[in-house]
């Protein structure tokens, strides 16, 4: 039997107040795209024009909609009424997998936007689709820039062409252009929402976005380093097997 | 060397702002999630100039830059916020007597150049009361 191309991930926070928000992502394996009604209107701020990014491709006659701002829209992640700081006990459901995680508001949108933003087929986020399908939430700085340099380099390695100044200059062009995403997506979100929570969000999504080649680059360092360190073990090793 | 303090509760704002401000040699920057704790800091240390983010838990930005006000009138005093409006901008300016109001997401450049002429007019207004003191005494 075949398995669904649709695979959704349910993140749920609790806040202190006893409220409670769920959001379900339906992701479309097969498109690598967020699963979203073609028949869905979303609210005005979401049109193409409404402060379009300035280095956006799409024209309004084919696209008469921001993808990330339908998909934001879609799913209502920009309208909670509360501060960033805001405690959140969240709950990822990813397949088989439950995840707790005590949390800020603001970090809890930020995995959620990450996950959208990724899948929401922006032609300037559709290099990150790979990652929002092998979505890890909550990773961290370094967890996430690992993730960024394993799923590029697959990619460098399946098209055949691995070298590393090459693989660093691909990566900061993809993530100039995202940093203008995410700052003109901030803009947009600025005029449908009264919450400080969405915008610190963003901010934080952005903070790898604005220097992956600093990140990139302190990450092959340690991964230098930690050969390094383990090469002494390796001969050792191979000096304790030699007289077998 | 200016000294520069930022206040934010999100760690990776202040891991970010390090990160833009570490190629700017004459500036020594010191950060803090709590506002409590840079009001500490505040007790035993001068700066040039003050950062905080607007919403906080506990204290937010213009409580604690008010606070700052009374502690260390000469420094400068800016606010940084992704929310914005105008009671909270009118609130920052006549309590906490702000100089720049800016928004998140930053520009970088405008950002560090905001930090710059804080910083030199909290420099010029120190070297102007100096002098007019100067002459004062020598009347």
């Amino acid at each position: 039997m075949e398995s669904s191309p649709i695979k959704s991930i349910r993140y749920e926070a609790f806040f202190s107040g006893g409220q409670k928000k769920s959001y379900t992502i339906d992701i479309d394996i097969r498109l690598e795209n967020l699963h979203i009604p073609e028949t869905y209107v979303p609210e005005n701020w979401a049109t193409l024009e409404f402060q379009q990014c300035s280095h956006c491709p799409l024209d309004s006659k084919d696209s008469p909609y921001c993808p990330l701002a339908r998909s934001i829209s879609f799913h209502q992640l920009q309208g909670i009424d509360l501060p960033s700081f805001e405690p959140v006990d969240g709950v990822i459901h990813i397949e088989d997998r439950t995840l707790l995680i005590r949390t800020t508001l603001q970090r809890f949108l930020k995995s959620l936007y990450g996950l959208v933003f990724s899948l929401s087929g922006c032609p300037h986020t559709r290099f990150l689709s790979s990652m929002g399908l092998f979505h890890a939430p909550f990773a961290n700085e370094s967890e996430t820039t690992l993730r960024i340099v394993s799923f590029h380099l697959l990619h460098c390695f399946t098209r055949g062409d691995i070298e590393r100044q090459k693989v660093l200059d691909e990566i900061c062009g993809n993530f100039q252009k995202l940093e203008v995403v995410n700052r003109c997506f901030a803009e947009r979100l600025r005029g449908s929402s009264r919450s400080d929570a969405a915008l610190n969000a963003m901010v934080l999504l952005n903070f790898i976005a604005e220097h992956p080649a600093s990140n990139i680059d302190s990450f092959f360092e340690e991964i230098k380093n930690l050969l390094n360190k383990s090469s002494p073990d390796i001969h050792q090793e191979r000096n304790n097997l030699a007289p077998i | 060397m200016f000294s520069i303090m930022i206040v934010d509760d999100e760690e990776y704002i202040l891991k970010a702002m390090q990160r833009l401000l570490r190629p700017c040699e004459d500036m020594a920057v010191e950060c803090f999630t709590s506002p409590t704790e840079a009001l500490r800091r505040c007790r035993a240390s001068v700066f040039d100039v003050i950062l905080s983010d607007y919403r906080m838990p506990h204290m937010d930005g213009v409580e604690f830059l008010t606070e700052v006000r009374s502690l260390q009138p000469d420094a400068a005093r800016l606010i940084l916020s992704a929310h914005v409006d105008a009671d909270a901008i009118m609130k920052a300016i006549n309590n906490a007597g702000i100089t720049k109001f800016l928004t998140k997401p930053w520009d970088g450049d405008t950002l560090i150049q905001s930090i710059y002429e804080a910083a030199r007019t909290k420099m010029e207004i120190l070297e102007n009361r100096i002098l007019s003191d100067m002459a004062r005494n020598s009347l």
